[in-house]
């Protein structure tokens, strides 16, 4: 079942020219020059429920603004939105209650109050069942493994607790769809661990559809099923993670442990068409064509057997990738 | 609704809870609009020590005016300052979007979030007063009177509120709100004197422009039957035209706000 | 000197960038004036004799004290009062720099600027109410105006760097700032000329500065003193005055830098 679906949806800023000195200024009263930038142009493509999608693109792709859009914070400059049946700009109550949106740049919950106030005025705002509030609470609470800091004064929480409450406020009343703007955004690893594992997790137990954007290709690879990727406002890629994975790279890493001197290993590669990504101590990532890894594997193990402690063949950097697509 | 009483009553919570951290603050938040209140009334006392009347008002009626601004004004610190001092902050650092996305009355949510406690002092000491002034202006106030005078004042309420919450939207055009909010803080040493006092030109703008006269001064002259009936009127509709303005300004600016943030 | 010369400099130039801001502020005071005015104006049965001033009088005495306030009003509680509690003073600290010195010769050039930018719309008001005031252009009036004008400059110096250097032992200064503002409207004289305060309260008032920061220069200009004795007996109290709280800052930044480095910022 579609969720959101959105139709050639574009968003022109316009702002206007800023002219130096007394003189632009004075300009600026007579006659406002006014320049546009498209955010997003064009944008089309759909998601259906319990989707797990990650949104990726450089600074200024329009991530941000797509997912403004479809939360409803911005009206799309042409083009139509619609998210779970509502026009989502229209930010009717019955569609708010069925959405959440984290921004992990921005903080909704109050510094000097424990977060389980801040849990109690959205029980209200949201008018969540006395039960129902309880339940969400309790498994949101163990799933984020937060306990007992629920009632510390979140100023005195960490980053990463801070986030993990500002999930659970974002949760609490079982909305359908989340939309989640770099929520990992400068936390710590066993923090982003966590909070992916949980999303997880509650993509299958409750099917919330969840729409991410992150700089960390890590929680896109962990949490997400599907990706899109998004380049000066344009949609790139849309399809299954793996799909793209597979297509984009044409190449496997192949990951090498040298017992002492590379040398041999070297000379090996050097007959085989290989791009030396790393060398230091006793480590070398060697990336190698899809076809002949195998092939290459076979002659490192029978010719330089003394000289590997250990070798391993994965899947493309998914970083790597993504910096290859904007080469 | 009941909601919105019992989210009134958790942002009477959250205040009660952050008073308590910074119990200093708390207890001096109101000195200031405390001291304001004195001085106006040292100042008129001192005046008319050698009269009895200015621009017909005595010295009674002019400390009921007193207190009755400097009820409206812990009122409303009490409830709606800190808030609507915040809106240039949440609009600036992007905090506005998440709140919108709320399933509540916004204008309802950015008027309440902050209230400020430490008002509650001044809030009682002004009730007290202004029901010992209007005694002393008149004894036999029959209950429609009383319910009256106690409509006035709740519309010089509703006009200040109005009054600061179209300047906070301003924030929508303007980087600096708060300069400007500084400035028009003069037009409330204008609007809290006897409007009388004023020529006819600078009443009717107090009356028409920027209610203030009518806020402050149509309780008092209430009272004292110098009111007609159809000022009367005239005064609840000012009141509500200005409060459904400041709705007006305030969906422009979120109609600003959301067409142009990045 | 020179570089306090610097600070005067680079001071004048900030300031007049904020022309803006001047002017409006500088508008903004001619409504407490008008306002008070009006206010005397509705007076019924007004009484020169009871109130020690004719209406005229009175109306000179706000316009007076409209332009003395301009000239005579600080900000620097605030600014002295954060950069301790962030510790934003201490590359002041650190600097050859006097920090009191470094405020004053900041505050100076602003004073510059109001007359610069205040002058015009002043003189604009003045030729449309001229015919209401009483002003006396007496030239020996003229120099001791100037002179209990510059007394009020550092004495309202003084009293504000005070206030802001209690940030040093109280958390919550910006609190008693404000209250204070507000207080020294009334007991300066700058709501109400100070004769109209009950005889005790009046008598108290004598003795204190605050009356420098506004009521002193006003009557001053007004001749309401009596003859040059007293006004020399105000002029050096009010020195005096200057050199109690010049006193008295000394001793505060002492101590306030003792338990600052105790504190580690």
């Amino acid at each position: 079942m579609k969720v959101i679906n959105v139709k050639d949806i574009s968003k022109t800023y316009q702002y206007y020219k800023k002219q130096e000195g007394i003189r632009g200024s004075l300009k600026n009263l007579i006659h406002k020059e006014i320049l546009s930038k498209e955010a997003v142009r064009n944008l089309s493509f759909s998601i259906e429920k319990g989707d797990m999608v990650g949104f990726i693109g450089m600074n200024g792709a329009g991530k941000t603004t797509t997912l403004k859009m479809l939360s409803g914070i911005l009206k799309p400059t042409s083009g139509e939105v619609d998210v779970l049946g509502y026009n989502p700009f229209d930010k009717k109550n019955d569609f708010l209650k069925r959405i959440s949106m984290v921004m992990g740049s921005r903080s909704q919950l109050w510094l000097d109050i424990p977060a389980i106030e801040a849990f109690a005025l959205n029980k209200e705002i949201y008018g969540i069942e006395e039960k129902q509030y309880k339940d969400t609470l309790d498994e949101l609470v163990e799933l984020l493994n937060v306990g007992q800091l629920i009632n510390t004064q979140v100023r005195r929480l960490s980053l990463g607790e801070r986030m993990k409450m500002e999930l659970i406020l974002s949760l609490l009343h079982s909305p359908e769809i989340i939309f989640l703007d770099e929520p990992t955004i400068g936390l710590d690893v066993v923090s982003q661990n966590v909070i992916r594992k949980m999303l997880k997790a509650y993509n299958q137990k409750h099917n919330i559809t969840i729409i991410l954007t992150s700089h960390n290709l890590d929680d896109i690879e962990t949490v997400c099923s599907k990706l899109m990727i998004i380049d000066s406002g344009q949609l790139m890629f849309n399809g299954q993670l793996e799909d793209f994975i597979q297509k984009q790279t044409s190449t496997k890493i192949l990951r090498i442990k040298c017992s002492r001197d590379p040398a041999r290993i070297k000379a090996v590669m050097g007959e085989h068409r290989v791009e030396i990504l790393s060398e230091d101590n006793e480590r070398m990532n060697v990336k190698v064509s899809k076809e002949s890894v195998m092939q290459l594997t076979n002659i490192l193990m029978s010719e330089c057997m003394n000289d590997i402690k250990d070798i391993s063949i994965e899947e493309a950097d998914m970083q790597e990738i993504i910096c290859n697509l904007y080469i | 609704m009941l909601r919105y009483f019992n989210i009134i009553v958790k942002f009477l919570k959250y205040a009660f809870i952050q008073a308590l951290e910074y119990k200093a603050n708390f207890i001096l938040g109101g000195l200031f609009e405390f001291l304001w209140v004195i001085l106006n009334v040292i100042f008129f006392k001192a005046l008319y020590q050698n009269t009895t009347s200015i621009a017909g008002w005595s010295v009674d009626e002019v400390l009921l005016l007193v207190f009755i601004c400097g009820l409206v004004d812990s009122v409303h610190s009490f409830f709606f300052a800190s808030g609507f001092i915040d809106i240039p902050n949440l609009i600036r650092q992007g905090n506005l979007d998440l709140l919108l996305l709320k399933p509540i009355n916004k204008r309802f949510f950015l008027s309440f979030r902050l209230i400020n406690v430490g008002q509650i002092l001044n809030v009682i000491f002004n009730v007290v007063m202004i029901i010992i002034y209007t005694n002393k202006i008149t004894t036999n106030l029959s209950l429609p009177n009383v319910l009256l005078f106690i409509l006035l004042i709740i519309s010089a309420l509703i006009i200040v509120n109005a009054f600061y919450f179209s300047l906070s939207m301003l924030a929508f055009w303007v980087i600096k709100v708060n300069a400007i909010i500084g400035y028009s803080q003069e037009l409330f040493t204008v609007g809290n004197k006897p409007i009388n006092v004023y020529p006819k030109m600078i009443q009717k703008i107090f009356t028409y422009l920027i209610p203030l006269g009518v806020a402050f001064s149509y309780p008092i002259l209430y009272l004292s039957h110098k009111l007609s009936t159809s000022s009367l009127i005239a005064g609840f509709a000012i009141a509500v035209i200005f409060f459904a303005l400041s709705h007006v300004l305030y969906r422009r600016g979120i109609k600003k706000y959301t067409s142009a943030t990045s | 000197m020179n570089k306090y010369l610097k600070i005067m400099n680079t001071s004048l130039q900030n300031n007049m960038e904020y022309r803006f801001q001047f002017m409006t502020t500088i508008i903004c005071s001619f409504i407490p004036f008008a306002v008070n005015s009006l206010i005397w104006l509705s007076i019924n049965n007004y009484s020169s004799d009871l109130y020690g001033y004719s209406l005229n009088e009175i109306f000179t005495y706000y316009f007076i004290m409209m332009i003395v306030n301009n000239l005579l009003q600080c900000d620097i509680a605030y600014t002295v009062c954060d950069d301790i509690r962030s510790g934003t003073i201490i590359p002041y600290l650190l600097k050859p720099l006097n920090y009191m010195g470094y405020h004053l010769f900041n505050e100076l050039p602003r004073k510059v600027v109001f007359i610069l930018w205040g002058a015009a719309p002043t003189a604009v008001l003045f030729l449309f109410i001229r015919k209401s005031l009483t002003l006396s252009w007496d030239p020996i009036l003229l120099v001791q105006f100037m002179v209990s004008l510059i007394i009020g400059i550092l004495i309202s110096f003084l009293l504000y760097y005070l206030l802001g250097l209690l940030a040093f032992t109280f958390s919550q200064v910006g609190n008693f700032i404000m209250g204070y503002g507000v207080l020294l409207t009334i007991i300066s004289g700058k709501i109400f000329p100070l004769t109209l305060m009950p005889g005790v309260v009046r008598r108290i008032l004598d003795f204190t500065p605050f009356q420098y920061t506004a009521y002193v220069p006003v009557t001053i200009l007004q001749n309401k003193y009596d003859g040059y004795t007293e006004v020399f007996g105000v002029i050096l109290l009010g020195i005096v005055w200057i050199a109690v709280l010049y006193g008295i800052c000394r001793l505060l930044w002492k101590n306030g830098l003792d338990k600052y480095s105790a504190f580690g910022g």
